[in-house]
């Protein structure tokens, strides 16, 4: 019981830190533009090919089920940044073609955009000749030696490494968003963009960093997800599709357009689908379905619970609107 | 009396003759094709009524169909062998094959086609009752948040589906199993086997009939209420207009169309599955919507026709693995060059009166 | 008809640390044509969303004749008969000018929703009573022959007429407009002082009007309220108001008597030269 309870908080921590990352992403276009970016998942999957790309080319790539290098250390090193301004630039792109035409549009055109850019991203991934629809195998970049063992579970150091850089990213952002100038304009943007432009902002330069910040960070998401969960796949399948969907909700439990929410709402997520999968085996006698198929509904029940009860999140305010 | 019963009695005429024309004259090719574009045509046209004249954003619309088709498979498949003991043989009007195959014997109207036609209904009542209990919480709030719900909603119904018992086979099943059974859905390998009803007159009734309401709505108080909210909540209930009303019940209607859509998928093919009907089938009803016109009727029908057909057109296996870039291309440029769709508000019969107006 | 009478009694609303409005209280009677006037900022038109129910008041009443209406939707509040006109502008700007005065008139239909659909008598009466009843408010306001036009496309002044236009359709008891003169020249402005007093003969309202332009203001109004920083600092005839230290003082920022004094100084340095 033990066991399997310290294995579910390590796995929730782990799947959590990567949510809260992706969340971020969602969280910072909706705290400056007021829509939801449904193309930020799709960015986080191109930064887990980039991840898997550049392995390849620096040497480390998986033939016949076995890796032909073994990961000499510094490649992750060069990996990550790789993917981080990969999709940085490709947020870029994104905002520059497809929503900056749409600035002052309803909201619901810009939402409809939005899945088109998804849509079109996912699927000009899916031809054979860019990534195809077969999942492929992600290298190891790095070794992953046996830390520690409490209560019969082995503590290896690659979900330790991937909480902690999440972490370090995270406190990052905070660093910047709250103790930076860029951090001041973007929220000065998000709380009025016109009167920010008229203090001088440049409201398009604070717009345009904020997608590059959240493609970043999706990136980096996106390698650490591909070397946890080691294969790679076009989302062909709805689990990719899914897993943006859920970093979102974890967004708007925990406030739409609040950095911290959006991290307390990632493990929160993560915990909820992770216990919720193992009750199963927790209550054995109480329980009798399997509640592991069951993992992606409790999501979606607490969203509607939260929508219900709490339609602002757990840290947002409700924004009366103005008439 | 004469104006209100004139069109329900033109879709009825026109349901018949498309039946009987394209029965008698085909090989089965147009019956097929036309099945799928008459259910792509309820789906644009009812989606529409949420999307288009109230300015929600549901994408979730699958999740209504799969339901009913769900609903319905399981009543034709079990409820037949509960209520007839065997299946009702479908008579004329339920018969889904070109007429040279058709046994001489057959009725023109059977006990059968009354059963699916109460089959058609429930899976409506069904997918709209889903529709309300997704609606209440989320209509209350921005119009983006239902975007999100009604996706979550549409995975929700998968996953469950997909989690369901294996099928029972019909040699096994007798009437004392009851209810027990109708869970049987088969799993991720789909629902088969369920018997042919849906025949061109049925779809084309029902097409008649979503077409016939999303017109009547438009024009008339309800319908107008619809899209004030979608042009200004705040000044559309400052009017008087309650808002989140009209908003659910724009949102009941258009989960009951879907689910009648739903029905219709699966006794036109005989099988349903909730895995193909995900995510992105809710997709491609909302780029016909948008691409028809937000707000259009007559729009949303050609657009459903259009793209339903253009993949046969343009040689399936080629086109398919660019269909959904295509798509993905139309929804940008279509919000970034018209953002209220091809037809925006307007209908057909609309443009034509203007260049009239303008000329006279 | 039976008069109709709007009270505001003690209404304090507050946004996180500011009150936009403190013991906000009026008493609007039909007949009556009532100005609501205050700088910029002073909390006017929150005194209207909160009349209308855009805003829940955090202390305080408000009764529509005798019945209290604070804290329900704004659409049951319209229906009880208080509508509204917008600062900036809310027509539905897709729609026909007679759509828009249509969607107004919804609180006149009697049928369901399966009348409509099924095209029961009770809907062609309905409809055609609500198109007549356009119609004729549409004759009234000029707006007539631009009734097919998008709401949108009619050119200033006219989608301000609109907006009165279109809450009248609601059968209001109370009327609330807010700025009808803004951005409106000065011969539009003499046609709409004359276009509100003929409404307060023809129709059985109270008329609640917030107007930057003092000309209209002193012109129209029977009593006037004077905001300054959410709070009442005046009400009483406008005779009386032109000339009351506290809103002179709220307007130009320093006491009228310091002004006087200025412009007497002005005036003497002016025959010195």
């Amino acid at each position: 019981m033990t066991t399997l309870f310290i294995q579910s908080l390590l796995d929730a921590l782990t799947l959590g830190a990567l949510y809260a990352l992706i969340a971020l992403g969602y969280t910072m276009v909706y705290g400056v533009l007021g829509f939801i970016n449904f193309a930020h998942s799709d960015v986080f999957a191109i930064g887990a090919w980039t991840g898997l790309l550049t392995s390849s080319l620096l040497g480390l790539s998986i033939v016949m089920g076995s890796q032909t290098v073994e990961p000499r250390g510094w490649e992750i090193f060069l990996v990550i940044p790789a993917a981080v301004l990969v999709c940085g630039l490709l947020a870029w792109v994104i905002q520059r073609l497809a929503y900056a035409p749409l600035r002052d549009a309803p909201r619901l055109n810009v939402l409809i955009t939005a899945i088109g850019v998804s849509l079109l991203l996912q699927n000009v991934g899916q031809l054979p000749w860019v990534f195809g629809t077969d999942p492929r195998p992600m290298p190891r970049l790095i070794e992953n030696p046996l830390l520690f063992e409490i209560q019969g579970v082995q503590v290896t150091l690659l979900p330790m490494l991937t909480i902690v850089a999440a972490m370090v990213l995270m406190v990052g952002l905070e660093v910047l968003i709250f103790h930076t100038r860029f951090g001041r304009a973007m929220r000065a943007v998000s709380m009025n963009p016109k009167v920010a432009s008229l203090m001088g902002i440049p409201v398009d330069r604070v717009i345009d960093g904020t997608f590059v910040l959240g493609g970043a960070l999706a990136g980096a998401a996106g390698v650490l997800f591909a070397m946890e969960y080691p294969t790679v796949q076009q989302p062909a399948s709805n689990t990719w599709v899914l897993l943006g969907l859920k970093a979102f909700i974890a967004a708007v439990i925990g406030g739409i357009g609040n950095i911290r929410g959006a991290m307390v709402g990632g493990f929160l997520i993560a915990f909820l689908e992770r216990f919720g999968a193992a009750a199963q085996q927790f209550f054995p006698g109480i329980i009798s379905f399997d509640t592991t198929v069951y993992r992606d509904v409790y999501c979606f029940a607490i969203l509607i619970v939260i929508l219900l009860v709490r339609p602002a999140g757990l840290f947002g305010r409700s924004v009366v609107e103005k008439v | 009396m004469i104006r209100s019963i004139f069109a329900p009695l033109m879709v009825l005429l026109i349901a018949i003759g498309v039946h009987g024309l394209v029965g008698r004259y085909d090989d089965g090719y147009w019956i097929n094709q036309l099945t799928i574009i008459g259910i792509a045509i309820i789906l644009a046209v009812s989606l529409n009524i949420v999307n288009g004249f109230t300015g929600q954003f549901s994408i979730g619309h699958a999740g209504f169909l799969s339901l009913g088709g769900y609903l319905a498979g399981s009543l034709l498949y079990y409820g037949s062998v509960m209520f007839f003991q065997t299946r009702p043989e479908p008579g004329f009007f339920s018969f889904t094959q070109p007429f040279d195959r058709m046994d001489p014997t057959i009725v023109w109207w059977g006990i059968g086609d009354l059963f699916f036609l109460c089959v058609c209904l429930s899976a409506g009542l069904f997918a709209a009752v889903a529709g309300l209990i997704v609606g209440l919480p989320s209509l209350r709030l921005r119009g983006d948040y239902l975007a999100i719900v009604t996706v979550g909603f549409g995975e929700i119904v998968r996953i469950l589906i997909e989690s369901s018992q294996r099928q029972v086979p019909l040699s096994r099943l007798n009437r004392a199993d009851g209810w027990d059974l109708v869970t049987g859905w088969g799993s991720a390998m789909g629902f088969n086997y369920i018997p042919k009803f849906g025949s061109l007159f049925w779809v084309y009734l029902f097409v008649g009939i979503t077409i016939l309401t999303a017109i009547r709505l438009k024009y008339s108080t309800h319908g107008r209420a619809y899209l004030s909210i979608r042009e200004d909540e705040i000044a559309a209930e400052a009017m008087g207009v309650r808002s989140t009303r009209y908003k659910i019940q724009a949102f009941v209607i258009s989960a009951f169309f879907a689910g009648i859509a739903g029905a219709l998928t699966a006794s036109s093919q005989g099988t349903i599955n909730a895995t193909e009907l995900a995510f992105m089938k809710s997709l491609e009803i909302v780029v016909i919507v948008v691409l028809g016109g937000m707000g259009s009727v007559s729009g949303a029908v050609l657009a459903a026709v259009v793209l339903t057909y253009l993949p046969e057109l343009l040689q399936a296996e080629t086109f398919a693995r660019y269909r959904l870039i295509l798509y993905a291309l139309v929804l940008i440029f279509v919000m970034i060059l018209r953002p209220r769709g091809l037809m925006g508000t307007r209908e057909v019969w609309d443009v034509f009166r203007r260049r009239r107006g303008v000329q006279g | 008809m039976t008069a109709a009478k709007l009270e505001v009694q003690n209404v304090t609303k507050i946004f996180g640390g500011l009150t936009a409005v403190r013991d906000f209280s009026i008493v609007v009677e039909t007949g009556q044509l009532q100005g609501l006037i205050g700088p910029n900022g002073a909390g006017k038109t929150t005194c209207f969303n909160l009349l209308t129910g855009v805003y829940r008041p955090d202390a305080g009443k408000i009764l529509l004749n005798g019945k209290r209406i604070d804290g329900r939707r704004p659409s049951s509040i319209t229906s009880s008969g208080i509508a509204r006109t917008f600062q900036n502008i809310r027509l539905f700007r897709d729609l026909t000018v007679l759509d828009n005065v249509r969607v107004a008139c919804h609180l006149r239909a009697r049928h369901t929703l399966v009348g409509a659909l099924l095209r029961l008598p009770n809907h062609y009466r309905d409809e055609a009573h609500i198109r007549a009843h356009s119609i004729r408010l549409l004759e009234r306001f000029g707006l007539l022959d631009r009734s097919e036009e998008l709401a949108g496309n009619l050119p200033y002044g006219d989608q301000r007429r609109l907006e009165i236009a279109r809450a009248l359709a609601t059968d209001p008891k109370i009327l609330l407009l807010d700025e009808p003169a803004a951005g409106m020249n000065p011969a539009e402005k003499i046609a709409l002082k004359e276009l509100i007093r003929q409404l307060l003969k023809d129709f059985p309202v109270g008329i609640l009007l917030i107007e930057h332009d003092m000309d209209v203001v002193m012109d129209l109004c029977d009593r006037i309220t004077v905001l300054d920083y959410g709070q009442i600092i005046a009400t009483g005839k406008p005779e009386e108001i032109q000339c009351d230290e506290k809103v002179i003082e709220a307007y130009l920022g320093c006491p009228a008597h310091s002004v006087e004094e200025a412009v007497q100084k002005d005036l003497e340095r002016g025959t010195d030269v």
